[in-house]
């Protein structure tokens, strides 16, 4: 299982599941929330459950659509 | 002149019980029929537990070959429409007039899975094998099947036709099947839904949204709808059928009317397929459109059939929507949520609470909100915690809500208003 | 009723949009081909009506896409299409004042199939959040809505391809209680293995292996009717909010009669169209003797076919023989909960060009009606009415009428 993730790979994952096209910048901008990205929580659920799936995120993880993706990233295991 | 449209026959299958009298009695009794998943193993799943009917086909009087070419949502229509059609003592002379209007979300998903599991080879086959299939499989594809059967049980030669408005479509179905009436386009409607989602597909549908309860050490008190405690909603199945008449008709032949749809009406929030905003600002709408046409006022409105889920979400939406349409009469008329007895059965829902509000009118019985035990502080209405209450009702109101953004209210009168 | 039609969108195996799908039409081309979006193809059906080029993008926001089926792209697309050809934006309707209504016959089935296999392949936390929404049959309606900011009354009906036709009556009727403007249409996107699996076991598709002669409805070599995807969205609004913003009216919607003579029994949906007809022209305050042409619904099964022919006969009497009858969807295929609409958006074209297009591919008709064939034929069209029946034993009826000119305008 793959547990390290960069900036740009949680962004084309962001863009896959969600269909938001998304950089690897924006997602390390700590002032940008998924909301302000166009992610809504249908969308978020789908991110959240493919890290958990193959990026051995916690499964008790939960996000809101206004928390950042820098906020996910520093949930992703081994860089909390 | 404008049509009127009369309840003159009830059957139900719901969780608790087969038939109007076993599912009133589970209502005022104030029990849960919430319990471990039982129709497939859900080892694995995050919600565990849901809302089953104890139906055996045979025992309800269907035949070996209607049970072999029914989904079990469709044998619960039927037997539902039995009842109904029996008590409606119904001797139609004019087959074209006799429509039939059924609802339900998600359709044959029971044996739809069951044929996939089988002709994929358990998920491996992209490319189904359709030798495999069950010689019945083309009829589950699509919920036009289930007004279908129920329109060939009874001789209908009218409309017919499936309403599958998502978990609004048990309110929509019998709202558009006394539209038909209204608009001269039907006499007589069959109307109801069905529901049999407890299967691995949508349960895995729901987990994957967290929208249902994952309280599995404590099944009979997961259905909370507005409790500060609540995790989701829980699962539900079954049937509900109403014979609709037009008024005159139903009256000229001396049958016992025991409500009358009144009002109906359904709007969209435009906003989100699953997601509700705060303010209730659609449902509000949909229950004053539904006023209207009864013309009644909102003092006339002695009970709210709640959609009350045991979502957050809901929870808050649909009290904010009684605020902004009752103003301060909704603190004194009682609200309740039958789904925290039965559980959530998506597009069956709405007719099996409309199937309630028969019964509370012709009963004088508000049915209570189980597991209420502490409300959540935004939902401050009266809820009818835990206990039936008598009370003398003229009319109800019945609202249900569903993804796609849609709001739907009911109307129901008491039977013989002038 | 009051219903007007004011704007078409169409997406078809014969054209993407009424520019590309009329001349198609009306010139009887075959649009029908190899199934190619099962790849390969191990099912007995191997003609079938794609619609060939259309992808989401440009259509359709990408976070859509991703949560919806193709059926509903279709829908999407068509929606966007009749708002654009009706130059009506819903923001100028009144809150509450514009609605959906779609017909829907088999739901988001491809993406549905690809989330049962991880389901079952891979376990249950392999299902995606976008399962429970689009897979159900309302996707296309509570899509529509969101899109379009419409946020007036909705609803789905099912009844395969009747349920087309039964849609314009109930959006025809919230237009009388109130509603402005409402979008009304059905598509279908019946391409991937389970759900062709599953509508094989109905025993009437077509297993013909020519395009050319898979889809033959009242010939002797009716063997089936080939299914396509596909569907159309038309936009119809109360005729005096319609004249009032100074739009064009292009069909009055006239009348609509549903029955139905059971699912096993396709020989009585000869009785049953003709009184469904009969009832349609009576809503319209019409009679049969106004009928200027019929859009059949041609199942190209002989039981059905003779049904159909039957129940032409009946309502026109001694003149059953001079009245144009024309099935345009032999050239394209059926497209179940889509397929009448299409025919809605023709028998409007139609009128509009004063054209009846021919019925591709038919030569033989094995029945004494007008059944136009070859190629198109000019024709005065005041009247159109439109036939159709459900898999599952309902049969509509809709009268189309062309507007009368205002007379006094300016």
């Amino acid at each position: 299982m793959d547990t390290t993730l960069s900036p740009d790979d949680l962004a084309a994952l962001i863009s896959r599941c969600t269909g938001v096209t998304v950089t690897g910048e924006q997602v390390t901008d700590s002032a940008r929330t998924f909301d302000d990205l166009g992610v809504d929580s249908l969308g978020l659920m789908g991110v959240v459950a493919e890290l958990q799936r193959n990026h051995g995120m916690s499964r008790d993880v939960e996000l809101e659509p206004s928390q950042s993706p820098r906020e996910l990233l520093s949930l992703l295991a081994g860089r909390a | 002149m404008t049509r009127r449209v009369a309840v003159t026959g009830l059957g139900v299958v719901a969780p608790g019980g087969v038939g109007t009298k076993a599912f009133w009695e589970l209502l005022i009794s104030g029990r849960t029929a919430t319990r471990p998943i039982s129709l497939f193993d859900a080892a694995g799943f995050r919600s565990r537990i849901a809302a089953e009917c104890d139906f055996d086909p045979a025992d309800a009087g269907l035949g070996p070959t209607e049970v072999a070419r029914m989904d079990r949502y469709v044998q619960f229509a039927a037997v539902a429409a039995d009842e109904a059609w029996r008590q409606a003592e119904l001797d139609v002379a004019d087959p074209w007039r006799l429509g039939v209007c059924m609802g339900s979300a998600v359709g044959g998903t029971t044996l739809l899975e069951q044929d996939y599991v089988t002709t994929s080879h358990a998920g491996a086959r992209w490319l189904v094998d359709a030798g495999l299939a069950s010689p019945f499989l083309h009829r589950v594809l699509s919920p036009a099947t289930l007004a279908a059967e129920v329109a060939d049980r009874i001789g209908a030669c009218g409309p017919v036709r499936t309403v599958s408005t998502g978990c609004t479509a048990g309110l929509d179905a019998v709202g558009h099947a006394a539209r038909l009436i209204e608009e001269n386009r039907a006499d007589v409607m069959v109307t109801g839904a069905s529901e049999s989602p407890i299967s691995p597909i949508t349960v895995a549908c729901f987990d994957a949204i967290r929208a249902t309860s994952a309280r599995n050490d404590d099944p009979a008190h997961a259905a909370r709808p507005f409790d500060r405690d609540r995790d989701g909603f829980v699962l539900g199945e079954g049937a509900a059928v109403l014979v609709l008449e037009e008024l005159g008709h139903a009256r000229r032949r001396g049958a016992v009317v025991h409500a009358e749809v009144a009002g109906f009406a359904t709007r969209s929030n435009a906003h989100h397929m699953t997601g509700l905003k705060a303010d209730g600002v659609e449902m509000a709408e949909a229950v004053r459109r539904a006023m209207d046409q009864a013309r009644l006022r909102l003092d006339d409105i002695d009970y709210i059939n709640a959609h009350g889920s045991g979502t957050r979400q809901n929870d808050r939406h649909e009290t904010a929507a009684f605020r902004r349409v009752f103003g301060a009469r909704a603190y004194e008329v009682p609200v309740s949520s039958i789904k925290s007895m039965i559980g959530h059965s998506l597009g069956a829902i709405g007719s099996i609470e409309l199937a309630a509000c028969v019964l509370a009118l012709t009963n004088g019985v508000v049915p209570p909100t189980a597991n209420l035990d502490t409300p959540d502080p935004e939902c401050d209405l009266d809820y009818v915690p835990h206990t039936a209450r008598e009370r003398d009702l003229r009319a109800v109101l019945s609202v249900g809500s569903g993804f796609g953004g849609f709001q739907s209210a009911v109307v129901l009168a008491r039977g013989g208003r002038s | 009723m009051s219903a007007v039609v004011t704007g078409l969108g169409v997406v078809a195996p014969s054209g993407i949009g009424v520019d590309e799908f009329w001349p198609a039409v009306r010139d009887g081309h075959v649009a029908l081909g190899p199934v190619r979006r099962i790849e390969p193809n191990p099912y007995p059906v191997v003609v079938a009506g794609e619609v060939d080029g259309f992808e989401p993008d440009g259509w359709i926001d990408p976070r859509i896409t991703v949560q919806t089926d193709r059926f509903t792209h279709f829908a999407l697309a068509a929606a966007g299409m009749a708002l654009r050809d009706a130059d009506l934006d819903p923001a100028t309707v009144p809150p509450f004042g514009f609605g959906v209504v779609t017909a829907s016959f088999s739901g988001g089935v491809e993406f549905g199939q690809r989330e049962i296999e991880r389901l079952w392949k891979d376990g249950p936390g392999h299902v995606g959040p976008y399962q429970s929404i689009a897979w159900f049959y309302a996707a296309c309606t509570g899509q529509i809505s969101i899109g379009n900011g419409l946020r007036g009354p909705s609803g789905v009906l099912v009844a395969d391809e009747a349920g087309g036709l039964d849609a314009f009556a109930a959006a025809g009727d919230e237009l009388r209680r109130g509603a402005r403007a409402m979008l009304v249409g059905g598509a279908e996107a019946p391409f991937c293995p389970f759900s062709v699996c599953c509508n094989l076991g109905l025993g009437l598709l077509s297993t013909g292996t020519d395009p050319a002669t898979a889809y033959l409805p009242f010939t002797a070599h009716a063997t089936g009717f080939s299914p396509a995807e596909g569907g159309a969205m038309v936009v119809i609004e109360d005729e005096d909010a319609a004249r009032g913003r100074g739009a064009e009216v292009r069909a009055v919607v006239a009348g609509h009669c549903a029955t139905y003579t059971g699912s096993q029994h396709l020989d009585l949906s000869a009785e049953g169209l003709r009184r469904a007809a009969e009832g349609a022209l009576d809503e319209a305050g019409l009679d049969p003797g106004d009928v200027d042409v019929v859009f059949l619904d041609a199942l190209a099964d002989p039981r059905a076919d003779d049904a159909e022919a039957k129940a032409v006969s009946l309502l026109f009497d001694e003149r059953a023989d001079r009245v144009p009858v024309t099935a345009p969807k032999t050239g394209y295929g059926r497209c179940y909960a889509g397929a009448a609409v299409l025919d809605v958006a023709v028998a409007v074209l139609a009128m509009e060009h004063g054209e009846v297009p021919p019925t591709p591919g038919v030569r033989d008709c094995r029945f004494d009606f007008d059944l136009v064939t070859g190629a198109s034929r000019a024709a005065d069209i005041r009247t159109a009415l439109v036939l159709s029946r459900g898999l599952y034993g309902g049969n509509s009826a809709l009268v189309l009428r062309r507007p009368e000119p205002i007379r006094g305008d300016d």
